[in-house]
């Protein structure tokens, strides 16, 4: 996906290593919300 | 040559049985081509369409039970574990969860016409608690659809199949080189492939360790989680300031994100 958004020239776009897990295995804080869309 | 048929022949239940349940519990060994030649060596009498039937929707509904078990007990980390060990990972979990989210419970009826949905639509079942006994009223329905279709083509199609195998047979040894030369052919082309991906996204990417930096800096980043709406309902945590958006829609409202901001974007 990011690649995609890149060749559609979004340069600044960067994947997260290791997704959500990686985050969640350094102890980082989460948060338990209802997520909203960027845009509504 | 003349003995491995005779052992098909003598023991084709059997081989039946462990080679449906060994591609349904996650072996890359293609039943097709056997359910074919198993409705083929019906249509010639050598062995029986019902028994043949049975046997196939009985080890594909044990296999799937297990992945099914293993769903409900371990919940999202066996998709993970299954998408991981995909050839394609990276559309994986993405499409498997989309069409089981459209479908639901139909969904199990037409997985195992579908390559990648097969050994992953059971554990998903499981994921998210579907009934036992609904699961397996359609897991059967959808083993007996699939079984059927390949078993009663290769029955309607017997002469011709034989006369392939004959002409595949003369091959001799040939024909065991060529068919392990296309699958690893096959396996070696998406192997690279995926390097090459990940090769181009690693420049790119950002750690978990920078990213906490960043957003303890206060930069003004746009971070993006683009977990399917069924991984929330299993595990609903997130990383704090995140916006979901779903991978369709961020493809086709990509002129909406900001261009002046940075952009992380993370999934499971």
């Amino acid at each position: 996906m990011a690649l995609l958004l890149r060749n559609q020239g979004i340069r600044r776009i960067r994947p997260l290593q290791g997704g959500l897990d990686a985050w969640r295995d350094k102890g980082y804080p989460l948060a338990n919300v209802a997520l909203t869309q960027i845009w509504s | 040559m003349h003995s491995t048929l005779e052992f098909l022949l003598h023991h084709g239940y059997v081989v039946l049985l462990a080679w449906v349940f060994g591609e349904q519990i996650g072996l890359p060994v293609p039943s097709l081509p056997l359910l074919l030649a198993a409705g083929a060596l019906a249509g010639t009498g050598h062995l029986n369409f019902f028994i043949s039937l049975s046997i196939c929707v009985f080890a594909a509904v044990s296999a799937d039970s297990v992945w099914y078990a293993l769903g409900r007990l371990k919940g999202i980390k066996v998709l993970q574990f299954l998408c991981k060990i995909s050839l394609e990972p990276d559309s994986c979990v993405r499409r498997t969860e989309g069409v089981f989210s459209k479908q639901g419970a139909r969904s199990l009826l037409v997985a195992k016409f579908l390559p990648g949905l097969s050994t992953v639509a059971p554990p998903l079942a499981g994921i998210f608690h579907m009934r036992p006994r609904r699961f397996l009223l359609f897991d059967a329905g959808g083993s007996l659809l699939w079984a059927g279709t390949f078993l009663g083509l290769g029955f309607i199609f017997s002469g011709q199949i034989e006369r392939i195998a004959e002409h595949a047979l003369s091959l001799g040894g040939w024909l065991l080189v060529l068919i392990v030369g296309v699958l690893a052919s096959y396996i070696a082309y998406k192997f690279i492939a995926r390097q090459r991906f990940l090769r181009e996204l690693r420049i790119g990417r950002i750690t978990a360790a920078e990213l906490k930096e960043k957003i303890d800096a206060g930069e003004d980043l746009v971070i993006v989680d683009l977990r399917h709406s069924l991984d929330f309902e299993a595990d609903p945590e997130t990383i704090p300031g995140a916006f979901r958006m779903d991978a369709k829609e961020l493809q086709e409202k990509n002129d909406r994100l900001p261009r002046d901001r940075e952009v992380i974007l993370y999934c499971t």
